[in-house]
């Protein structure tokens, strides 16, 4: 499903006017079938960018093609309903989303509001909970009393079960251990891989994100400043830390290495890959 | 989703009103709908009026927030008007009784714009502080209602995800089907319970952590004192109160 922006500006109303736009005259397309990662300091747009493409917001100006759908500020009448069920949006905090009481439930509500025949839901269930790693043990529990993680789980299990073309994630990884977090990622390069899905990632944390980034985009100010794939954007260190976004400690070392003692050691996703470097510099 | 939602709304300008002593501003507010209540001539609710707008003009926020302000009350108006024209009430009255609800809306958007919901707390519990007297428990009212206010914007942000996250999978917001904006309250009010007691039970424990005393003395980090502007203030608003009242003796 392609995703474009076209001269895309947004800009909160409130009781104040704003001093700058959220969005400001944003251009660029969303990788199909690709993990695309969306970095950039607080407030530099990313979650009102990840809300423009499931129509939660519409463009102040410029539009947005997502497959046959155009959004913009003149079209408030197309059809979200049916946006929405290709583009399915996991927000931050999974605690602060949930709205029924159990488990099932909360899965199945999408699948209702979708009218799906009854007799197939329950299996649809369950299958996107096996998607995430968890069983039918979970489908009875109240999703609050559940743990971070599966908290997490249970929200990504919610849009899987639509089987929507898109998958935007916010923040995925926040407040997660690290054992989570691996999991998230095997189920995110899953999703890319075997069932095809088109992924944005919003993200601060780079560090566990750039092994699996497929393009990047960096954001700041609601100006895209930089993006390509991830060796592109993170071979721009200088350029990144001056916007104060964050870079991966593996290649924050890689270039405080390259900068002291002009050994260059290319990208490395791995920490065990980068000590192989080094090893074979040393030696 | 809830954008249009201001509540405890506060603007911060650089104004004299909003730097007067919210306790002078609450008294004034309330000395100014006595006026307008006993106000029973339209010349003195428009004079009443003029006032108020000169108010709103000193306060040096844009008169847009103020026409929205009133432009949601644009029902309760035409309601009132229509029921007077039912009941064949003059029309001079009904301007009067138009004008009277604008300028007390008007007022009191000037005392909540120009003043932060927590200090509006404090000044209530200032003005009910003689009730202590009375063995009411005026400190634990002024504690709840400001952390009541407090939250108010945690919880519309809670309330705007959680409503985010039903639109995201499929509630057509845009759509005018009351069925589904009913489904949507009601699938909002068991979650914002729960988040709220969880709230309210973690606040607790910070407090007890940081050894909160309701029974001590607390002090304020910021002093609001009382200026020669505030005591001016009130006389100017007793004065035209005298007015009024000596005019409807007349």
């Amino acid at each position: 499903m392609e995703i474009r922006f076209n001269n895309v500006s947004y800009e909160y109303k409130g009781i104040k006017k704003s001093e700058k736009k959220a969005i400001d005259n944003i251009s660029l397309e969303i990788k199909k079938n690709k993990i695309n990662c969306i970095i950039g300091p607080s407030g530099s747009g990313k979650t009102t960018l990840m809300e423009l493409v499931n129509a939660l917001l519409i463009p102040t100006d410029g539009k947005i093609n997502v497959g046959k759908f155009v959004i913009d500020k003149n079209k408030k009448n197309i059809n979200v309903k049916e946006l929405r069920f290709n583009v399915g949006l996991i927000f931050e905090f999974p605690e602060q989303q949930f709205f029924k009481s159990t488990v099932k439930k909360e899965i199945e509500f999408g699948l209702k509001q979708y009218e799906y025949k009854l007799k197939n839901i329950d299996k649809r269930i369950s299958d996107s909970l096996l998607m995430v790693g968890l069983n039918d043990s979970f489908l009875n529990r109240n999703p609050f009393t559940l743990s971070n993680g599966e908290m997490r789980k249970v929200a990504i299990a919610s849009v899987l079960a639509l089987n929507p073309k898109v998958i935007i994630f916010d923040e995925p990884t926040v407040g997660l251990d690290d054992a989570s977090k691996n999991n998230l990622l095997k189920i995110l390069r899953m999703l890319k891989t075997r069932y095809k899905k088109t992924i944005i990632v919003v993200t601060h944390d780079v560090d566990a994100l750039h092994k699996i980034a497929d393009h990047i985009f960096v954001l700041n100010d609601g100006k895209v400043i930089l993006e390509g794939d991830k060796y592109e954007v993170f071979k721009e260190v200088d350029l990144l830390q001056n916007y104060k976004i964050k870079v991966p400690k593996i290649i924050e070392f890689s270039h405080k290495v390259f900068k002291s003692k002009n050994i260059k050691m290319g990208y490395r996703d791995e920490i065990n890959d980068l000590i192989k470097d080094i090893y074979r510099h040393v030696k | 989703m809830l954008s249009n939602f201001f509540v405890g709304r506060f603007y911060d300008s650089p104004s004299t009103i909003s730097k007067l002593n919210p306790l002078s501003k609450m008294i004034s507010t309330l000395i100014f709908i006595v006026m307008t209540i006993l106000a029973k001539d339209l010349r003195l609710s428009i004079a009443l009026f003029s006032f108020v707008f000169v108010l709103v003009l000193n306060t040096r926020i844009p008169l847009r927030v103020y026409f929205k302000t009133v432009w949601s009350i644009k029902f309760l108006i035409l309601f009132m008007i229509i029921i007077n024209l039912i009941l064949k009430v003059e029309l001079t009255i009904i301007a009067i009784t138009v004008l009277k609800i604008i300028n007390i809306v008007l007022y009191t958007a000037v005392l909540t714009l120009t003043t932060s919901p927590l200090l509006l707390a404090k000044g209530i519990e200032k003005i009910l502080s003689p009730l202590n007297k009375l063995k009411i428990p005026v400190k634990n009212m002024a504690l709840s209602l400001t952390l009541a206010i407090r939250f108010i914007p945690t919880i519309i942000n809670e309330a705007n995800k959680i409503l985010k996250s039903q639109a995201s999978r499929g509630v057509d917001f845009y759509s005018k089907s009351i069925k589904d904006k009913l489904s949507a309250v009601k699938n909002l009010l068991i979650p914002m319970f729960i988040l709220s007691l969880k709230r309210a039970d973690e606040l607790s424990l910070i407090m007890e952590v940081r050894l909160f005393n309701l029974k001590s003395d607390r002090t304020n980090y910021r002093e609001e004192r009382w200026s020669f502007i505030d005591t001016y203030t009130i006389f100017v608003h007793l004065f035209m109160l005298v007015i009024i009242i000596a005019k409807g003796i007349i």
